[in-house]
Protein backbone atom coordinates (compact mmCIF):
# COMPACT_ATOMS: atom_id res chain seq x y z
CA UNK A 1 0.00 0.00 0.00
CA UNK A 2 1.45 3.30 -1.04
CA UNK A 3 1.85 5.88 1.68
CA UNK A 4 3.83 8.42 -0.27
CA UNK A 5 3.28 12.13 0.08
CA UNK A 6 0.06 13.15 -1.56
CA UNK A 7 -0.72 15.87 -4.07
CA UNK A 8 -0.41 19.29 -2.48
CA UNK A 9 -3.98 19.88 -1.58
CA UNK A 10 -3.11 20.12 2.04
CA UNK A 11 -0.23 21.70 3.93
CA UNK A 12 2.53 19.20 4.46
CA UNK A 13 2.22 19.46 8.21
CA UNK A 14 -1.32 18.17 8.05
CA UNK A 15 -1.22 15.82 5.08
CA UNK A 16 1.54 13.94 6.73
CA UNK A 17 -0.84 12.85 9.45
CA UNK A 18 -3.80 12.48 7.14
CA UNK A 19 -2.12 10.16 4.73
CA UNK A 20 -0.99 8.06 7.65
CA UNK A 21 -4.62 7.33 8.33
CA UNK A 22 -5.77 6.16 4.92
CA UNK A 23 -3.85 5.46 1.79
CA UNK A 24 -3.41 8.50 -0.41
CA UNK A 25 -5.63 7.37 -3.28
CA UNK A 26 -8.36 6.76 -0.78
CA UNK A 27 -7.89 10.11 0.95
CA UNK A 28 -8.24 11.87 -2.39
CA UNK A 29 -11.49 10.11 -3.21
CA UNK A 30 -12.83 11.07 0.18
CA UNK A 31 -12.20 14.73 -0.57
CA UNK A 32 -13.80 14.42 -4.03
CA UNK A 33 -16.85 12.62 -2.68
CA UNK A 34 -17.23 15.10 0.14
CA UNK A 35 -17.02 18.07 -2.21
CA UNK A 36 -19.49 16.46 -4.62
CA UNK A 37 -21.83 15.84 -1.69
CA UNK A 38 -21.67 19.53 -0.91
CA UNK A 39 -23.12 20.10 -4.38
CA UNK A 40 -25.94 17.66 -3.63
CA UNK A 41 -24.52 14.53 -5.30
CA UNK A 42 -26.19 11.66 -3.44
CA UNK A 43 -24.27 8.93 -5.27
CA UNK A 44 -20.99 10.47 -4.18
CA UNK A 45 -22.31 10.53 -0.64
CA UNK A 46 -23.21 6.84 -0.85
CA UNK A 47 -19.63 6.08 -1.89
CA UNK A 48 -18.39 8.19 0.98
CA UNK A 49 -20.68 6.34 3.36
CA UNK A 50 -19.39 2.96 2.22
CA UNK A 51 -15.79 4.10 2.56
CA UNK A 52 -15.97 5.52 6.07
CA UNK A 53 -19.04 4.11 7.79
CA UNK A 54 -17.22 1.28 9.53
CA UNK A 55 -14.81 3.74 11.13
CA UNK A 56 -17.53 6.22 12.02
CA UNK A 57 -19.88 3.60 13.39
CA UNK A 58 -17.13 1.68 15.18
CA UNK A 59 -16.05 4.83 16.98
CA UNK A 60 -19.61 5.84 17.83
CA UNK A 61 -20.40 2.35 19.09
CA UNK A 62 -17.27 2.25 21.19
CA UNK A 63 -18.13 5.54 22.88
CA UNK A 64 -21.91 5.13 23.11
CA UNK A 65 -21.88 1.34 23.64
CA UNK A 66 -25.62 0.83 23.36
CA UNK A 67 -26.05 -0.56 19.79
CA UNK A 68 -29.49 0.99 19.22
CA UNK A 69 -28.31 4.41 20.37
CA UNK A 70 -25.13 4.04 18.37
CA UNK A 71 -27.23 3.43 15.24
CA UNK A 72 -29.08 6.68 15.91
CA UNK A 73 -25.94 8.65 16.53
CA UNK A 74 -24.31 7.25 13.38
CA UNK A 75 -27.32 8.41 11.37
CA UNK A 76 -27.08 11.87 12.91
CA UNK A 77 -23.40 11.99 12.15
CA UNK A 78 -23.90 11.17 8.48
CA UNK A 79 -26.70 13.69 8.12
CA UNK A 80 -24.40 16.23 9.70
CA UNK A 81 -21.60 15.30 7.31
CA UNK A 82 -24.00 15.66 4.37
CA UNK A 83 -25.26 19.00 5.60
CA UNK A 84 -21.81 20.40 6.28
CA UNK A 85 -19.98 18.76 3.38
CA UNK A 86 -19.46 22.03 1.49
CA UNK A 87 -17.83 23.45 4.59
CA UNK A 88 -15.09 20.86 4.73
CA UNK A 89 -11.84 22.62 3.99
CA UNK A 90 -9.01 20.36 2.81
CA UNK A 91 -6.55 23.04 3.93
CA UNK A 92 -7.43 22.40 7.52
CA UNK A 93 -6.95 18.68 7.72
CA UNK A 94 -7.92 15.36 6.20
CA UNK A 95 -11.47 14.48 5.24
CA UNK A 96 -11.43 11.39 7.42
CA UNK A 97 -10.33 13.30 10.47
CA UNK A 98 -12.99 15.93 9.82
CA UNK A 99 -15.71 13.29 9.67
CA UNK A 100 -14.43 11.41 12.69
CA UNK A 101 -14.24 14.65 14.66
CA UNK A 102 -17.94 15.18 13.95
CA UNK A 103 -18.66 11.57 14.91
CA UNK A 104 -16.69 11.76 18.13
CA UNK A 105 -18.32 14.99 19.19
CA UNK A 106 -21.81 13.63 18.57
CA UNK A 107 -21.05 10.39 20.40
CA UNK A 108 -19.61 12.24 23.38
CA UNK A 109 -22.58 14.60 23.47
CA UNK A 110 -24.88 11.60 23.50
CA UNK A 111 -23.21 9.84 26.41
CA UNK A 112 -22.92 13.04 28.41
CA UNK A 113 -26.58 13.89 28.03
CA UNK A 114 -27.55 10.27 28.73
CA UNK A 115 -25.44 10.25 31.84
CA UNK A 116 -27.62 12.91 33.38
CA UNK A 117 -30.48 10.44 33.60
CA UNK A 118 -28.96 6.98 33.72
CA UNK A 119 -25.77 5.58 35.04
CA UNK A 120 -23.53 4.38 32.34
CA UNK A 121 -22.70 0.75 31.95
CA UNK A 122 -19.43 0.23 33.73
CA UNK A 123 -18.29 -2.42 31.30
CA UNK A 124 -15.33 -0.89 29.57
CA UNK A 125 -14.47 -3.24 26.78
CA UNK A 126 -16.40 -2.73 23.58
CA UNK A 127 -18.37 -5.66 22.31
CA UNK A 128 -17.00 -7.68 19.51
CA UNK A 129 -18.77 -6.70 16.36
CA UNK A 130 -19.38 -9.02 13.49
CA UNK A 131 -18.16 -7.67 10.22
CA UNK A 132 -20.06 -9.88 7.83
CA UNK A 133 -19.60 -7.68 4.77
CA UNK A 134 -15.84 -7.85 4.84
CA UNK A 135 -13.96 -9.50 2.10
CA UNK A 136 -10.73 -11.21 3.07
CA UNK A 137 -8.74 -8.42 1.45
CA UNK A 138 -10.62 -5.76 3.38
CA UNK A 139 -10.13 -7.64 6.60
CA UNK A 140 -6.43 -7.93 5.93
CA UNK A 141 -6.15 -4.22 5.20
CA UNK A 142 -8.09 -3.42 8.31
CA UNK A 143 -5.93 -5.54 10.48
CA UNK A 144 -2.85 -3.89 8.97
CA UNK A 145 -4.28 -0.44 9.73
CA UNK A 146 -5.14 -1.50 13.24
CA UNK A 147 -1.71 -3.02 13.74
CA UNK A 148 -0.06 0.19 12.64
CA UNK A 149 -2.11 2.16 15.17
CA UNK A 150 -1.37 -0.37 17.91
CA UNK A 151 2.32 -0.04 17.16
CA UNK A 152 2.03 3.73 17.35
CA UNK A 153 0.21 3.45 20.67
CA UNK A 154 3.14 1.46 22.01
CA UNK A 155 5.16 4.67 21.91
CA UNK A 156 2.96 6.08 24.66
CA UNK A 157 3.65 5.44 28.31
CA UNK A 158 1.04 3.31 30.05
CA UNK A 159 -0.26 6.32 31.92
CA UNK A 160 -0.53 8.41 28.75
CA UNK A 161 -2.30 5.58 26.92
CA UNK A 162 -4.73 5.12 29.77
CA UNK A 163 -5.63 8.80 29.83
CA UNK A 164 -6.00 9.05 26.04
CA UNK A 165 -8.22 5.96 25.89
CA UNK A 166 -10.48 7.13 28.69
CA UNK A 167 -10.86 10.48 26.98
CA UNK A 168 -11.26 9.27 23.40
CA UNK A 169 -13.08 5.95 23.76
CA UNK A 170 -14.57 6.57 27.17
CA UNK A 171 -15.86 10.02 26.29
CA UNK A 172 -14.79 11.39 29.67
CA UNK A 173 -13.65 14.96 30.28
CA UNK A 174 -10.11 15.45 31.49
CA UNK A 175 -11.57 16.32 34.90
CA UNK A 176 -13.39 12.99 34.98
CA UNK A 177 -10.28 11.20 33.74
CA UNK A 178 -8.34 12.72 36.65
CA UNK A 179 -11.02 11.44 39.02
CA UNK A 180 -11.07 7.98 37.47
CA UNK A 181 -7.30 7.67 37.63
CA UNK A 182 -7.06 9.44 40.97
CA UNK A 183 -4.48 11.91 39.72
CA UNK A 184 -4.35 15.71 40.05
CA UNK A 185 -6.46 17.69 37.59
CA UNK A 186 -3.67 19.26 35.60
CA UNK A 187 -1.98 15.91 35.27
CA UNK A 188 -4.80 14.31 33.28
CA UNK A 189 -4.88 17.25 30.90
CA UNK A 190 -1.13 16.99 30.38
CA UNK A 191 -1.20 13.23 29.93
CA UNK A 192 -3.87 13.47 27.26
CA UNK A 193 -1.94 16.12 25.39
CA UNK A 194 1.46 14.47 25.73
CA UNK A 195 -0.06 11.12 24.75
CA UNK A 196 -1.69 12.55 21.62
CA UNK A 197 1.51 14.34 20.63
CA UNK A 198 3.42 11.12 20.96
CA UNK A 199 0.78 9.23 19.01
CA UNK A 200 0.90 11.86 16.28
CA UNK A 201 4.65 11.74 16.03
CA UNK A 202 4.74 8.00 16.13
CA UNK A 203 2.09 7.66 13.38
CA UNK A 204 3.97 10.18 11.27
CA UNK A 205 7.16 8.21 11.64
CA UNK A 206 5.47 4.93 10.78
CA UNK A 207 4.70 5.89 7.21
CA UNK B 1 -0.62 33.50 26.00
CA UNK B 2 -1.43 31.65 29.15
CA UNK B 3 0.48 28.38 29.32
CA UNK B 4 -2.39 26.93 31.26
CA UNK B 5 -5.06 27.38 28.64
CA UNK B 6 -2.65 26.25 25.92
CA UNK B 7 -2.25 22.91 27.69
CA UNK B 8 -5.95 22.23 27.12
CA UNK B 9 -5.31 21.61 23.40
CA UNK B 10 -5.13 17.82 23.76
CA UNK B 11 -8.26 17.54 25.87
CA UNK B 12 -10.07 19.89 23.50
CA UNK B 13 -8.98 17.89 20.44
CA UNK B 14 -10.68 14.77 21.82
CA UNK B 15 -13.73 16.55 23.28
CA UNK B 16 -12.53 15.92 26.83
CA UNK B 17 -13.61 19.39 27.95
CA UNK B 18 -16.82 20.59 29.52
CA UNK B 19 -18.98 23.30 28.00
CA UNK B 20 -17.35 26.21 29.80
CA UNK B 21 -13.85 25.04 28.98
CA UNK B 22 -14.86 24.63 25.36
CA UNK B 23 -16.05 28.23 25.12
CA UNK B 24 -12.94 29.49 26.86
CA UNK B 25 -10.63 27.43 24.72
CA UNK B 26 -12.38 28.42 21.51
CA UNK B 27 -11.90 32.04 22.41
CA UNK B 28 -8.26 31.24 22.99
CA UNK B 29 -8.10 29.40 19.65
CA UNK B 30 -9.31 32.51 17.88
CA UNK B 31 -6.19 34.25 19.15
CA UNK B 32 -3.65 31.46 19.05
CA UNK B 33 -2.63 30.13 15.63
CA UNK B 34 -0.20 27.76 17.29
CA UNK B 35 -2.99 26.04 19.17
CA UNK B 36 -5.12 25.81 16.03
CA UNK B 37 -2.38 23.96 14.22
CA UNK B 38 -1.76 21.74 17.23
CA UNK B 39 -5.42 20.88 17.67
CA UNK B 40 -5.72 19.97 13.98
CA UNK B 41 -2.69 17.70 14.17
CA UNK B 42 -3.86 16.03 17.39
CA UNK B 43 -7.30 15.42 15.89
CA UNK B 44 -5.65 13.72 12.94
CA UNK B 45 -3.74 11.50 15.35
CA UNK B 46 -6.81 10.71 17.44
CA UNK B 47 -8.73 9.83 14.27
CA UNK B 48 -6.29 7.01 13.63
CA UNK B 49 -7.60 5.36 16.80
CA UNK B 50 -10.84 4.68 14.94
CA UNK B 51 -8.91 2.02 13.01
CA UNK B 52 -9.03 -0.03 16.21
CA UNK B 53 -12.78 -0.09 16.59
CA UNK B 54 -14.25 -0.58 13.13
CA UNK B 55 -17.80 -1.90 13.00
CA UNK B 56 -20.19 -2.16 10.06
CA UNK B 57 -23.53 -0.44 10.21
CA UNK B 58 -26.57 -2.54 9.52
CA UNK B 59 -28.32 -2.17 6.14
CA UNK B 60 -31.15 -0.29 7.89
CA UNK B 61 -28.83 2.49 8.99
CA UNK B 62 -27.39 2.87 5.51
CA UNK B 63 -30.83 2.95 3.94
CA UNK B 64 -32.14 5.45 6.48
CA UNK B 65 -29.19 7.78 5.93
CA UNK B 66 -29.38 7.65 2.15
CA UNK B 67 -33.15 8.17 2.25
CA UNK B 68 -32.89 11.14 4.55
CA UNK B 69 -30.21 13.06 2.71
CA UNK B 70 -32.62 13.43 -0.20
CA UNK B 71 -34.71 15.69 2.01
CA UNK B 72 -31.87 17.77 3.43
CA UNK B 73 -30.14 20.59 1.60
CA UNK B 74 -26.40 20.82 2.17
CA UNK B 75 -25.33 24.12 3.71
CA UNK B 76 -23.49 26.56 1.48
CA UNK B 77 -19.74 26.87 2.01
CA UNK B 78 -18.48 29.41 4.50
CA UNK B 79 -17.00 32.42 2.79
CA UNK B 80 -15.17 35.25 4.40
CA UNK B 81 -14.67 38.85 3.57
CA UNK B 82 -11.25 40.48 3.40
CA UNK B 83 -9.72 42.04 6.45
CA UNK B 84 -10.26 45.68 5.47
CA UNK B 85 -14.01 45.44 5.39
CA UNK B 86 -14.91 45.83 9.06
CA UNK B 87 -16.59 49.22 8.87
CA UNK B 88 -19.61 48.08 6.90
CA UNK B 89 -20.04 44.65 8.38
CA UNK B 90 -23.45 43.17 8.04
CA UNK B 91 -24.98 46.23 6.55
CA UNK B 92 -27.53 45.31 3.94
CA UNK B 93 -27.33 41.61 4.59
CA UNK B 94 -30.72 39.98 4.32
CA UNK B 95 -31.96 38.67 7.65
CA UNK B 96 -31.65 35.06 6.62
CA UNK B 97 -27.95 35.50 6.05
CA UNK B 98 -27.29 36.73 9.54
CA UNK B 99 -26.96 34.02 12.10
CA UNK B 100 -24.55 31.82 10.31
CA UNK B 101 -21.00 32.39 11.22
CA UNK B 102 -19.49 34.38 8.41
CA UNK B 103 -21.76 34.30 5.41
CA UNK B 104 -21.40 37.35 3.30
CA UNK B 105 -23.25 38.77 0.34
CA UNK B 106 -22.01 37.58 -3.02
CA UNK B 107 -20.31 40.77 -3.96
CA UNK B 108 -18.01 40.45 -0.98
CA UNK B 109 -17.00 36.92 -1.74
CA UNK B 110 -13.35 36.55 -2.48
CA UNK B 111 -11.54 33.36 -3.10
CA UNK B 112 -9.46 32.15 -0.21
CA UNK B 113 -6.30 33.04 -2.06
CA UNK B 114 -7.55 36.54 -2.81
CA UNK B 115 -8.70 37.13 0.72
CA UNK B 116 -5.45 35.85 2.11
CA UNK B 117 -3.46 38.12 -0.16
CA UNK B 118 -5.60 41.08 0.88
CA UNK B 119 -5.08 40.24 4.54
CA UNK B 120 -1.37 39.97 4.05
CA UNK B 121 -1.14 43.32 2.32
CA UNK B 122 -3.41 45.18 4.69
CA UNK B 123 -1.95 43.73 7.84
CA UNK B 124 1.60 43.91 6.62
CA UNK B 125 1.85 40.28 7.57
CA UNK B 126 4.32 38.00 5.91
CA UNK B 127 2.24 35.42 4.16
CA UNK B 128 3.64 31.99 4.54
CA UNK B 129 2.60 29.69 1.82
CA UNK B 130 2.13 26.55 3.85
CA UNK B 131 0.31 28.01 6.78
CA UNK B 132 -3.32 27.10 7.09
CA UNK B 133 -5.42 30.07 6.08
CA UNK B 134 -6.85 30.40 9.54
CA UNK B 135 -3.59 31.83 10.77
CA UNK B 136 -3.86 34.96 8.69
CA UNK B 137 -7.57 34.95 8.12
CA UNK B 138 -9.56 36.33 10.95
CA UNK B 139 -13.27 36.22 10.71
CA UNK B 140 -15.07 39.42 11.56
CA UNK B 141 -16.17 37.75 14.79
CA UNK B 142 -12.59 36.81 15.65
CA UNK B 143 -11.54 40.40 15.15
CA UNK B 144 -14.05 41.51 17.74
CA UNK B 145 -12.99 38.77 20.13
CA UNK B 146 -9.34 39.73 19.87
CA UNK B 147 -9.91 43.49 20.08
CA UNK B 148 -7.80 45.00 22.85
CA UNK B 149 -10.87 46.39 24.62
CA UNK B 150 -12.97 43.22 24.20
CA UNK B 151 -14.94 42.32 27.28
CA UNK B 152 -16.64 39.03 27.97
CA UNK B 153 -20.10 38.61 29.51
CA UNK B 154 -21.48 35.19 30.30
CA UNK B 155 -24.73 33.66 31.36
CA UNK B 156 -25.80 30.08 31.78
CA UNK B 157 -28.97 29.05 29.93
CA UNK B 158 -30.20 25.52 30.61
CA UNK B 159 -26.73 24.50 31.68
CA UNK B 160 -25.12 25.91 28.53
CA UNK B 161 -22.91 28.95 28.61
CA UNK B 162 -23.82 31.85 26.40
CA UNK B 163 -21.07 34.38 25.95
CA UNK B 164 -21.13 37.85 24.54
CA UNK B 165 -17.83 39.44 23.67
CA UNK B 166 -18.14 43.16 23.15
CA UNK B 167 -15.67 45.66 21.82
CA UNK B 168 -16.87 49.23 22.39
CA UNK B 169 -14.05 50.51 20.16
CA UNK B 170 -15.26 48.37 17.25
CA UNK B 171 -18.88 49.03 18.26
CA UNK B 172 -19.49 45.30 17.80
CA UNK B 173 -20.50 42.36 19.91
CA UNK B 174 -20.25 38.64 19.16
CA UNK B 175 -22.62 36.05 20.53
CA UNK B 176 -21.01 32.68 21.22
CA UNK B 177 -22.99 29.66 22.30
CA UNK B 178 -22.60 25.98 22.04
CA UNK B 179 -24.89 23.05 22.52
CA UNK B 180 -27.69 25.40 21.53
CA UNK B 181 -30.42 23.32 19.91
CA UNK B 182 -32.17 24.68 16.84
CA UNK B 183 -35.21 26.79 17.69
CA UNK B 184 -38.54 24.91 17.72
CA UNK B 185 -40.33 24.56 14.40
CA UNK B 186 -41.76 27.84 13.22
CA UNK B 187 -39.51 29.78 15.60
CA UNK B 188 -36.16 31.49 15.51
CA UNK B 189 -33.85 32.84 18.14
CA UNK B 190 -33.57 36.59 17.96
CA UNK B 191 -30.97 38.75 19.65
CA UNK B 192 -31.69 42.23 20.98
CA UNK B 193 -29.68 45.20 22.08
CA UNK B 194 -30.99 47.31 24.93
CA UNK B 195 -30.50 50.82 23.61
CA UNK B 196 -31.06 53.81 25.90
CA UNK B 197 -34.20 55.65 24.84
CA UNK B 198 -35.17 52.95 22.32
CA UNK B 199 -35.59 49.84 24.42
CA UNK B 200 -34.99 46.43 22.83
CA UNK B 201 -33.83 46.77 19.25
CA UNK B 202 -33.31 43.71 17.06
CA UNK B 203 -29.71 42.54 16.76
CA UNK B 204 -30.62 39.87 14.24
CA UNK B 205 -31.93 36.35 14.01
CA UNK B 206 -29.54 33.75 15.40
CA UNK B 207 -29.46 30.24 13.99
CA UNK B 208 -27.19 27.59 15.49
CA UNK B 209 -25.19 25.64 12.95
CA UNK B 210 -25.59 21.91 12.41
CA UNK B 211 -23.38 21.22 15.42
CA UNK B 212 -25.56 23.46 17.58
CA UNK B 213 -22.90 26.14 17.79
CA UNK B 214 -23.27 29.85 17.38
CA UNK B 215 -20.62 32.46 16.79
CA UNK B 216 -22.20 35.48 15.22
CA UNK B 217 -21.76 39.22 15.15
CA UNK B 218 -24.82 40.95 16.52
CA UNK B 219 -26.28 43.61 14.25
CA UNK B 220 -26.34 47.15 15.51
CA UNK B 221 -24.37 49.47 17.70
CA UNK B 222 -22.94 47.37 20.52
CA UNK B 223 -21.13 50.37 21.97
CA UNK B 224 -24.35 52.28 22.62
CA UNK B 225 -26.16 49.23 23.99
CA UNK B 226 -26.40 48.77 27.74
CA UNK B 227 -27.19 45.09 27.47
CA UNK B 228 -28.24 42.26 25.17
CA UNK B 229 -31.00 39.70 25.25
CA UNK B 230 -32.16 36.63 23.38
CA UNK B 231 -35.75 35.57 22.81
CA UNK B 232 -37.60 32.93 20.82
CA UNK B 233 -39.65 34.56 18.07
CA UNK B 234 -41.70 33.44 15.09
CA UNK B 235 -39.48 32.44 12.13
CA UNK B 236 -37.69 35.41 10.66
CA UNK B 237 -37.86 37.42 13.87
CA UNK B 238 -40.12 40.15 15.20
CA UNK B 239 -39.84 43.96 15.24
CA UNK B 240 -40.00 43.84 19.05
CA UNK B 241 -39.64 40.96 21.53
CA UNK B 242 -42.85 38.95 21.91
CA UNK B 243 -41.64 36.55 24.59
CA UNK B 244 -39.64 36.57 27.77
CA UNK B 245 -35.89 36.57 27.21
CA UNK B 246 -34.09 33.25 27.64
CA UNK B 247 -30.94 35.29 28.18
CA UNK B 248 -30.48 38.84 29.37
CA UNK B 249 -26.98 40.19 29.88
CA UNK B 250 -26.27 43.72 31.10
CA UNK B 251 -23.02 45.24 29.82
CA UNK B 252 -21.84 46.43 33.23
Amino acid sequence: MSRMAGPDRTPASLTGRGSAVVSVARADSLIDWLQASGRGDQDAFASLYDAVSSRVHGLVLRVVRNPAQADEVTQEVFLDIWRQSARFDPQRGSALSWMLTIAHRRAVDRVRSAQATTERDSAWVAENQDTPHDSTAERAERSLDAQRVRNALDALTDTQRGAVELAYFGGYTHTEVAGLLDIPLGTAKTRIRDGLIRLRDSLGGAR
Amino acid sequence: MSADIHSLSGAYAVDAVDGDERVLFEEHLALCPECRVEVASLREAASALADLTRAETGPDVRRAVLDKIGTVRPLPPLVQRPAYDTATEHRGIPTEEVGTVVRMPRRHVLTWAGAAAAAAVVGGVTWQQFRPQEEVQLTAAEKVIRASDAHRFQQSVDGHTMTIVRSPAMRRAVLIAEGMPAAPKGKDYQAWFDLPGQGMVSAGVVRPDASDNVMVILEGDAAAATGAGLTVEPTGGSPAPTSDPIMLIPFT
